[in-house]
């Protein structure tokens, strides 16, 4: 059987007070000081993204000093507040955490004022702040997922004509053409074909330059190229 | 009828027609009144709406104003509608929308240090999905008429413990 974990935080404050809870602490410097060692090591252990990195160090940062304060009282000035502020910090940031329920029900009564609507959008979106991960919830996502999947599969499969350009055919075609003349413009040549294809004649001069069947000529840069037979 | 009458009339005349949140500075312009008697006439006309129990209300958030249903309606406006569907929100803006309820107006600063965490991308996503809007200078976020509708409530100020958050003090002398 499969145990998965999930252990998601919605940044360090989240994550400094699920540890002081934890440990059915009060907010204090006390207690910060005391879940210190394990915040360090959740940024260790996890692999936090790098444009979140930095708010977990700043935190990391003031846990750090606050810790070496009350260790080492006598070396710290007294005046400083860094650790008395992370503490209100923190306070502000689960009052919010609190009232952050009172929206949730709200929301929830699904009772809604609709202003106006106008033309044809008839139309009415509910915010869904799904919290839980149900087992319901995952089926829903990855069905949804698997729909999304499978329809960027079907376009790319019909995108996807692939076209072979052979660089045989392509030497055959400038050879052809110098029997005609006996000097090719290759800029010339280019004009009207797709990329690709100008891509494989140009291998082909190379080609052909190479096996020393033609010169190829440019008398300075984005100058015409001229192919000559030797 | 009096004069005064007259610009109340005529201000729920505006916001019956405008299918956007109106800012009291654009009524009182359109008006030419100053914009303390349109703020004036706003409340006495969310009064008389309230008073007689109407199945339109008025909306605030900040200088934004918007006519509304009653929300108790809502079971029969949803059988008016073609359909109902969900907007999925994350716990981050979930945060975030819950401080700038409560703590609005709030500088993106004041919303990141509450938050400890960045809060430049969501803000952005909560403005294209217009539950917040931004004003002034240094830009200040509260949310959005829309936002309120959502929770069935006319302004901020009747959220549960609404005083109590929003005197919070905030201290961000730390940098």
């Amino acid at each position: 059987m499969y145990k998965i974990k999930i252990e998601k935080f919605e940044g360090p404050l989240d994550l400094l007070s699920q540890l002081i809870e934890k440990q059915e602490l009060d907010i204090s410097e006390v207690s910060l000081a005391k879940v210190t060692s394990e915040f360090l090591s959740y940024i260790q252990n996890q692999s936090i993204p790098l444009e979140e990195l930095a708010d977990f160090l700043v935190i990391a940062a003031k846990l750090l000093y606050l810790k070496s304060k009350i260790l080492l009282p006598e070396f710290i000035q007294s005046e400083d507040e860094e650790g008395a502020d992370l503490v209100k910090q923190l306070q502000i940031y689960q009052a919010y955490r609190q009232a952050r329920e009172h929206i949730l029900s709200l929301n929830k009564t699904n009772t809604y004022s609709l202003r106006r609507t106008g033309f044809s959008e008839k139309v009415f979106t509910e915010m869904d702040f799904p919290l839980d991960i149900s087992s319901s919830k995952l089926k829903e996502e990855i069905e949804r997922l698997f729909f999304v999947f499978r329809a960027n599969q079907e376009r790319k499969a019909f995108r996807l004509k692939v076209r072979v350009i052979s660089l045989e055919k392509k030497i055959k075609e400038i050879l052809n053409a110098l029997t005609k003349n006996s000097l090719l413009i290759l800029n010339n040549f280019f004009e009207k074909k797709p990329k690709d294809e100008a891509i494989v004649l140009f291998l082909a001069v190379l080609e052909l330059n190479k096996r020393q069947i033609v010169s190829v000529e440019q008398k300075k840069l984005f100058a015409p190229i001229y192919v000559r037979k030797k | 009828m009096s004069e005064k009458n007259n610009l109340k009339n005529k201000i729920e005349s505006l916001l019956f027609v405008s299918l956007k949140p109106l800012s009291v500075r654009k009524i009182a312009r359109i008006l030419e009144v100053s914009k303390e008697k349109v703020l004036k006439k706003i409340d006495e006309l969310a009064r008389d709406l309230d008073e007689r129990d109407s199945g339109i209300r008025l909306i605030r958030s900040g200088e934004y104003v918007e006519l509304g249903t009653d929300p108790k309606n809502f079971p029969i406006i949803k059988r008016f509608l073609s359909g109902v569907i969900k907007e999925e929100l994350t716990p981050a803006a979930l945060e975030a929308l819950t401080i700038i309820a409560y703590k609005g107006p709030i500088t993106e600063e004041e919303i990141s240090f509450i938050r400890g965490v960045n809060s430049q991308i969501i803000l952005g996503h909560l403005l294209r999905k217009d539950l917040i809007l931004k004003k002034g200078e240094p830009p200040r976020y509260i949310v959005s008429p829309k936002f309120l509708r959502h929770l069935g409530i006319k302004s901020v100020e009747e959220l549960p413990d609404y005083k109590e958050y929003n005197q919070l003090e905030i201290n961000m002398n730390q940098v």
